[in-house]
């Protein structure tokens, strides 16, 4: 079986259906809010710290491989990913366009993990690791959804603290169930 | 702690010529963008063109459209690449219009950082019958980043040391010359070479 040949890769911001597209060894994802929607902001977890990107008229920002981050109002979980992340917010007149790139070379596509930590006391509540490399970035995002639904279910208590999370979330709000959607609107 | 935000009016400077940064090499350049175009002050409109089996493929390019050239497709701008450029990495531009009272825009370019054999090539292929004339080949992933800029300049500088170079043995066709990307960088027949082509 042959390959077709692509000689180039024409994405549009803000148009397609809102889920992700693989352009040869890029993976893109972009969507277009109206700037009175919740902004879609980036928190990353450093040395035990929770830190936000600034949220800007126009920001680009490196999630680097290995660090988690969550994007509030996007994914309701704490994804680690081996490859970088790239982020770009643009506002423009009254909307604001998202674009989140992952270029993924042999050896940057590896076990992505999902998580979830205590909002109170930092604990690590649940991480589950998944073989990106073997299933692929769509798979991951439907097991993404998999184990947000069983975190909702029976694990979102700290035995630390007592802390109640939020509930979490998959990556596409079609499918939000009431506990999801709700979750997607908190955090 | 890396840089946070690369538009930052202090951070974006860095990235005038090219930056390692993780697993991409990052440029982002300061262009007039508008929703049908992208202006240059010193080269003119940014059009790129793509070699394909089928033939040369002129590419616009305007904001928010995100445009991809796959490794191992030979490209090139007009009046900007007087070569072929031939990655074997994916080159990834992504056009941002200019924020309300500002008149330049970003454009940002992205490339995976080449590692291991993983290389680049700058190419003369003939304007008339597309035969390739000349090729000459800079091993990025094990010689670096830093290196691409002289190589490019050898590039150019060897491919117009001879005119034979530029005479296509196929159609006989004789080429114009080379040219780099820097402006600054051009003799003065390289500068009519870039008008040209």
């Amino acid at each position: 079986m042959s390959t077709r040949y692509t000689p180039a890769y024409d994405i549009y911001l803000g148009e397609g259906d809102g889920s992700w597209q693989e352009a040869s060894r890029y993976q893109v994802w972009t969507r277009k809010d109206a700037l009175t929607e919740p902004a879609l902001s980036v928190l990353e977890r450093r040395d035990g710290e929770v830190l936000r990107v600034p949220e800007r008229s126009r920001v680009m920002h490196r999630v680097p491989g290995g660090i988690p981050y969550h994007i509030e109002h996007l994914f309701g979980f704490w994804r680690t990913t081996a490859a970088d992340t790239i982020f770009i917010r643009a506002e423009m007149d009254e909307s604001v366009y998202y674009t989140l790139i992952v270029a993924t070379t042999g050896q940057d596509v590896g076990t992505d993990t999902v998580a979830w930590y205590c909002p109170k006391c930092q604990a690590e509540l649940r991480s589950e690791a998944f073989d990106s490399a073997r299933y692929g970035l769509r798979a991951f995002w439907t097991h993404a959804l998999e184990l947000a639904r069983a975190f909702n279910a029976s694990g979102r208590t700290c035995p630390g603290c007592g802390h109640v999370h939020p509930y979490a979330y998959g990556f596409e709000a079609a499918q939000d169930g009431d506990d999801e959607r709700v979750g997607r609107s908190t955090w | 702690m890396d840089d946070w935000d690369y538009l930052d009016e202090k951070i974006v400077k860095k990235f005038t010529t090219w930056q390692e940064v993780g697993q991409n090499i990052i440029g982002i350049r300061r262009r007039t963008i508008t929703l049908n175009e992208i202006v240059d002050p010193k080269k003119g409109t940014f059009n790129s063109i793509t070699m394909t089996p089928d033939g040369l493929i002129a590419k616009q390019h305007k904001a928010f459209k995100i445009h991809i050239t796959p490794g191992g497709v030979p490209h090139r701008v007009e009046h900007s690449l007087g070569f072929w450029h031939i990655n074997d990495m994916d080159e990834l531009y992504l056009p941002i219009p200019p924020r309300p009272g500002e008149e330049m825009g970003h454009f940002i370019v992205l490339m995976q950082t080449p590692t291991g054999d993983e290389a680049e090539s700058y190419a003369q292929y003939c304007r008339q019958c597309l035969t390739m004339l000349y090729e000459f080949t800079y091993a990025t992933g094990r010689l670096g980043l830093n290196g691409i800029w002289r190589a490019e300049e050898e590039a150019v500088r060897s491919y117009n040391a001879d005119p034979k170079n530029r005479l296509c043995p196929e159609c006989g066709h004789m080429n114009p010359l080379g040219y780099c990307w820097n402006v600054a960088k051009d003799s003065p027949e390289q500068a009519e070479a870039r008008l040209l082509w």
